[in-house]
């Protein structure tokens, strides 16, 4: 029992450290990633304006366009939850993030969906969206127009769910009792330095920086902090 | 700890609701294939029948703290699984179901719910290895003990079951 307990555990472990042997950059840069090189430059800068378009427009929604030359024998659904989650797509919160990705040699495709992009692509429509375009355009070599194309057909749902721009607000990180506190420990010590009690104020000052580093740790960006995926969207091959 | 249990619990929420998902999809499902004459039938019976077996089995969260408990929900859950992937391997035969539409989009689902299963189920697993890991070091297992906090149990992976149908349109 604990044998199998332990190789269990083994397994797990051992499974979770898989990742693809893609070298992929840690945060993308751009909307589009071409490591297979499909796209033209002129291309790319049409594909990359246009997404950004949608990013500005419709709160953040984030779509990634990445093009790989081989699955390396993997699977694709492994590649693109693994990819979409750790370039964390989609604004935080919301999920609105989504990765299209394209292996040239397999002539595989994925649309990886995040949560927030669930209820406006289901995957029925994310399925005819790449057996009717994107994997004919991946056979005749016109990818280009494929994810154009793609791009028509999701903005309409897109704009319905996400109408209007991102509100870049910066929330208060702090609750007000925080402020309180902050207040009531400030007196303390400015009490223990004028009593000359040094070393007491020594360890109020080490609470205070401790409060101030744990409330940074929270303070995440809201923007590109998504990537919250649960495998949702379709995969499809030639 | 306590931020550990609530994540395990969460990401149990996640595996319960993609079932859950699943076994919504299987009455569509059903309802185009019997409308295909000459349907085998006895595919379907089995479908149906273990989609009904897995609506009776009344689940809590406490069944993560117990091993038998999930492995029975899991074999009732893989048993489902098997006979769909059973009828969507005879599906293949019947020309018109390919052509229609509304079956292709519900063909989508499935697929897309089947890896959603095995996503949730994998990150389910993720947050009790790390949880289980916590549990047993010192001094969260004097602290266990106290508030009976007790370790929890995976899913058993079983790469056949665990393999989606892989259905494939693109002719």
């Amino acid at each position: 029992m604990i044998m199998k307990r332990i190789l269990l555990t083994v397994f797990i472990l051992i499974s979770s450290t898989i990742t693809s042997a893609l070298t992929l950059p840690d945060t993308p840069q751009t909307r589009v990633i071409d490591l297979a090189n499909v796209f033209s430059r002129q291309q790319e800068q049409n594909l990359e304006t246009r997404l950004q378009k949608v990013y500005k427009k419709n709160q953040g929604t984030e779509i990634e366009i990445l093009t790989i030359n081989s699955l390396e024998s993997q699977n694709i659904e492994d590649i693109a939850l693994d990819t979409a989650r750790k370039w964390r797509l989609g604004r935080k919160g919301i999920n609105n993030g989504m990765l299209i990705l394209i292996s040239r040699k397999d002539k595989a495709v994925r649309i990886e969906i995040g949560y927030g992009l669930e209820a406006a692509i289901p995957d029925g429509l994310a399925g005819e969206i790449e057996r009717q375009i994107l994997i004919p355009s991946l056979e005749s070599d016109d990818l280009y127009n494929g994810i154009n194309t793609t791009l028509d057909k999701l903005m309409n749902p897109i704009n319905k769910e996400y109408p209007t721009p991102a509100t870049n607000q910066i929330k208060n990180q702090y609750p007000p009792y925080y402020y309180v506190i902050g207040f009531i420990i400030l007196i303390i010590f400015l009490i223990l330095i004028i009593s000359g009690n040094w070393r007491m104020a020594l360890d109020i000052l080490q609470l205070i920086l401790g409060i101030i580093s744990s409330g940074n740790k929270d303070s995440k960006k809201d923007i590109g902090n998504g990537g919250e995926f649960g495998g949702g969207g379709t995969s499809s091959k030639f | 700890m306590a931020k550990q249990n609530q994540a395990t619990l969460s990401s149990w929420g996640q595996v319960q609701n993609q079932y859950q998902r699943r076994m919504d999809l299987v009455p569509n499902l059903v309802n185009i294939v019997k409308g295909e004459a000459n349907f085998e039938k006895s595919t379907l019976i089995e479908v149906i029948n273990s989609r009904a077996k897995a609506t009776q089995t009344d689940i809590t969260p406490a069944i993560t703290s117990n091993q038998e408990q999930l492995r029975q929900f899991q074999q009732i859950q893989d048993k489902l699984g098997s006979s769909l992937s059973r009828l969507l391997v005879l599906v293949e035969k019947y020309p018109d179901l390919k052509t229609n539409q509304q079956f292709s989009q519900l063909m989508d689902e499935l697929a897309g719910t089947e890896n959603r299963i095995s996503v949730a189920r994998r990150d389910y697993n993720n947050t009790v290895q790390s949880y289980n890991a916590n549990l047993i070091t010192f001094p969260h297992n004097l602290l266990a003990k106290l508030f009976g906090f007790s370790t929890k149990a995976y899913f058993q992976s079983d790469n056949n079951a665990q393999k989606a149908p892989i259905i494939n349109f693109s002719n």
